[in-house]
């Protein structure tokens, strides 16, 4: 058998294949170079010729991403398998290798949209950081020019919102753990998500890229007739924005199929795990607003390529205001939901205690969601008369019961149980706290008579800080630890985790309740300078901010190191009844070998016994 | 399964390519970024600057020229051809020294120069589309071109500065005067936001 092989392909073995990421690179910029030369000295030149224009660069990063996506193994997996050519040797390759390439397996597709949210996250983060430096002085001191300021403020806002926030809970560890709590060895559609990935890092670099086409100053909503008037890296922001939504929505589809229709026996809706409910009513949210905002931005696109008037001072801009946060609002949930459905998912493995009215956690996501396109428009009570004005505060106020449920659902799991705190435990209780801030602090918001005053102050700032970082964030980290010995066979170390867990909770609650006060002395927001009154309260927020920066990489290394070398652990070292913790730890390895079948709630902790079984193949 | 695992590592892709190449395309990516000012001094700290002759281009954006340093001798005819390549932005290109100022709360915004270099300059318009006006102030214009209202004559307007609209062009004749020394060239369009945001550039002027 060896041998036949050996004669039948000896050139191959004899040349060894690019990198598929390298093959990525260099046919993204054949394709750019090829399309923007046709567009820009043959199609529609201008008079001089620029190298580079509006619409040579966009139809250019077109063909850059169909590039880079054939070139990382969409030619493989995808192109020539269509046309009946089976040739998956030269691409997805070995071992570690199989993260560098597209992958069909949905464990490597899930840890690939977390290393790629996390290097959105930091990046971000890195812009972060630089606004915070800014504004230590009341003056323009680290940025010469205001534009660069915002133009970092809005690659801050974009790459958090639509490469972590959207991103990490959903692509990553939706993708890595949902097929397996509902007993399926892949997804529906693995080639869908096998692509979508790798759109991650095109929408992150685009976007931390754009200023080499110009400054743009309208942070991550795109604002018209702003975004009209700004230079040409908005192109980049839209083009950005519209790689990681496709992203998102491509698992969303992916996700949704697989929760209907791959669940193994026995695992019937009222055994569904709740991050997979998480998953579901999220992907929903994803499926629904998703396509409506990159209609959106591609009518802002049209505006500025065609040119067309929809949004400029001819056209109507409200419009452009009123289609954004239709999506916006809805946005913020889809980055919050799943921390709920996470909440609620690790807590009774933590107690030992069955999960607390079950139905309720699942109406609370369920309405969250259907209520979460009610709202929109309390983003822009100053343009809007008092009368209209009044439904949107309602359905605002009202949003906050079934998000309460969840609180209810997790309180009433820990109420008389054997509690232990451990790190996941741990920052969830964090998450919990700080989500709760973000809320009550939302009401106000919710008050027009209130918001009009804390509109555009820092105080908004703090607001969405704590339900992003504090709901979403937080908990992605308790997830990662809590999941660790799933990625790797290892787990951290306690001691480490907690100072790491307390060291993101100083520096987090520090640097953006102060934004609370700050903004309430009449901080700005989107401004690079201020009153020097307010000097000394930034001083303190960055200083717990850089705090926050820190913490932050000092858990990233932390997980970093316990994936590594951390102390190996038994496959299913919390207990859990849930069938992900059956498989095998190895993301490399199959999840079932043989289909399980459920026979009992995956949260009944009440009883002795398991959840689910392998029945013998024999019998 | 030793056969079979030599086999493997024969087709595998190289480790060390996939770090070299991706590691430069962010090296590149990120210098390009942040030092493509820097490295454009280091080139013409090494290469040193040419005299500007005859045709000279000047390509305006949001908001910067290219290119933002030029160097002129005195007693040089010159044709400057300034293009607007911005999409959506008019913009203006004036040379002068020193600085008219509106000072506010936060910032003294730059007005205009204080010392129009245009001053008593004899100027030729060889070719003009899509100028949106041309101030003249004190120089000494006359066209080739049919003029319309965009030619502003009168006193009042500011300095010499030819504003083009998106994707406008201006061709303009002249000789260099005797006024050695660097210069500066700016726009102050929308409300002097242009200059602050680094639309701006320099010339040196040898002499003679």
């Amino acid at each position: 058998m060896a041998s036949v092989i050996t004669e039948t392909v000896p050139q191959q073995s004899r040349r060894q294949p690019l990198p598929p990421v390298v093959r990525g690179l260099i046919w993204a910029t054949i394709g750019f170079l090829v399309v923007n030369v046709l567009m820009s000295y043959v199609l529609d030149p201008l008079a001089g010729h620029p190298f580079i224009t509006n619409s040579s660069v966009v139809l250019g990063w077109f063909a850059a991403v169909v590039g880079w996506l054939l070139g990382v193994g969409a030619w493989e997996e995808i192109v020539l398998p269509s046309f009946g050519i089976l040739d998956r040797s030269v691409v997805t390759g070995t071992g570690w290798r199989q993260y560098f390439a597209m992958s069909l397996n949905h464990k490597v597709v899930g840890i690939q949209y977390l290393v790629a949210s996390t290097g959105g996250f930091f990046i971000a983060g890195l812009a972060a950081m630089l606004m915070r430096l800014e504004l230590m002085s009341p003056t323009m001191w680290l940025f010469p020019y205001p534009g660069q300021y915002l133009t970092t403020v809005g690659i801050h806002g974009t790459i958090m919102m639509f490469s972590v926030g959207t991103v990490a809970l959903v692509g990553g560890l939706g993708n890595y753990l949902i097929p397996q709590m509902i007993g399926s060895n892949r997804s529906a559609f693995p080639k869908v998500s096998s692509i979508s990935v790798w759109l991650v890092p095109v929408g992150i670099l685009t976007v931390a890229f754009s200023p080499l086409l110009g400054q743009w100053t309208t942070g991550w909503r795109g604002y018209e007739p702003l975004a009209q008037n700004d230079a040409n890296g908005i192109l980049f922001y839209y083009l950005g924005v519209f790689a990681l939504t496709m992203s998102s929505f491509l698992v969303s589809l992916n996700l949704t199929a697989t929760i209907l229709f791959k669940r193994t026996k026995g695992m019937t809706w009222n055994r569904i795990p709740m991050f997979a409910w998480g998953m579901l009513v999220v992907s929903l949210l994803n499926i629904i607003w998703l396509p409506e905002i990159q209609m959106t931005f591609v009518l802002g696109l049209l505006d500025r390529l065609v040119p067309l008037p929809f949004f400029t001072a001819v056209g109507s801009n409200l419009t452009y205001l009123e289609l954004f946060w239709l999506f916006g609002h809805p946005e913020v949930y889809i980055v919050v939901l799943p921390a709920l459905a996470l909440w609620m998912e690790i807590m009774p493995v933590m107690v030992r205690k069955p999960l607390f009215a079950r139905e309720w956690g699942v109406i609370g996501v369920i309405f969250v969601m259907l209520l979460s396109g009610f709202v929109w428009a309390h983003h822009m009570f100053t343009n809007m008369t008092y009368a209209e004005e009044l439904p949107f505060s309602f359905f605002t106020e009202m949003i906050s019961i079934p998000t309460g449920l969840a609180y209810m659902v997790v309180i009433g799991t820990i109420w008389k149980s054997n509690f232990k705190l451990t790190v996941p435990s741990l920052l969830i209780l964090m998450s919990m706290f700080n989500f709760l801030i973000g809320g009550m602090t939302g009401v106000f918001n919710a008050d027009p008579v209130v918001d009009l005053q804390l509109h555009d102050t820092f105080w908004v700032v703090g607001h969405f800080h704590f339900t992003i970082i504090g709901g979403m964030v937080f908990t992605w980290i308790a997830a990662m630890y809590y999941w660790l010995p799933k990625f790797s066979g290892r787990t951290y170390n306690p001691k480490l985790g907690v100072l790491g867990a307390i060291w993101i909770f100083i520096g987090f609650d520090g640097a953006f309740s102060l934004m609370f006060l700050v903004g309430m002395e009449g901080m700005n927001r989107w401004v690079p300078v201020y009153p020097s009154y307010l000097q000394p309260l930034n001083i303190a927020i960055s200083i717990f901010a850089f705090i926050l920066g820190a913490g932050f990489l000092f858990n990233l290394l932390h997980i970093w190191w316990a994936m590594k070398s951390g102390p190996k652990v038994e496959a299913n070292p919390w207990k859990s009844k849930s069938l992900e913790w059956m498989t095998e730890s190895n993301p490399l390895a199959e999840n079932f070998p043989v289909e399980p079948v459920v026979i009992s709630g995956t949260y009944d902790y009440d009883v002795d016994g398991v959840a689910a079984i392998i029945p013998n193949p024999a019998g | 399964m030793s056969d079979n695992g030599h086999r493997t590592d024969e087709t595998d892709w190289s480790r060390r390519k996939f770090i070299v190449g991706s590691v430069s395309v962010l090296v590149v990516g990120t210098v390009a970024l942040f030092e493509s000012s820097n490295i454009s001094r280091a080139a013409t700290a090494i290469m040193g600057q040419q005299v500007d002759q005859g045709a000279t281009q000047v390509y305006q954006d949001d908001y910067y020229y290219i290119p933002n340093q030029m160097t002129w001798q005195v007693g040089t005819p010159m044709v400057l051809e300034i293009q607007n390549l911005s999409p959506v932005h008019f913009h203006e290109m004036q040379i002068g020294r020193g600085f008219q100022t509106a000072p506010n709360v936060f910032s003294n915004l730059k007005v205009q120069f204080n010392e129009d270099f245009w001053t008593g300059v004899h100027v030729t318009i060889l070719e003009a589309d899509g100028v949106d006006n041309l101030v003249t102030n004190k120089a000494v214009v006359k066209s080739d071109v049919p003029t319309g209202p965009w030619l502003l004559t009168g006193a009042g307007n500011g300095n010499f500065s030819p504003t083009m609209r998106p994707g406008g062009k201006i061709k303009l004749a002249f000789t260099v005067p005797d006024k050695p020394g660097v210069w500066d060239y700016g726009c102050f369009v929308q409300g002097y936001i242009h200059y602050a945001d680094g639309m701006r550039g320099s010339i040196n002027i040898l002499p003679a």
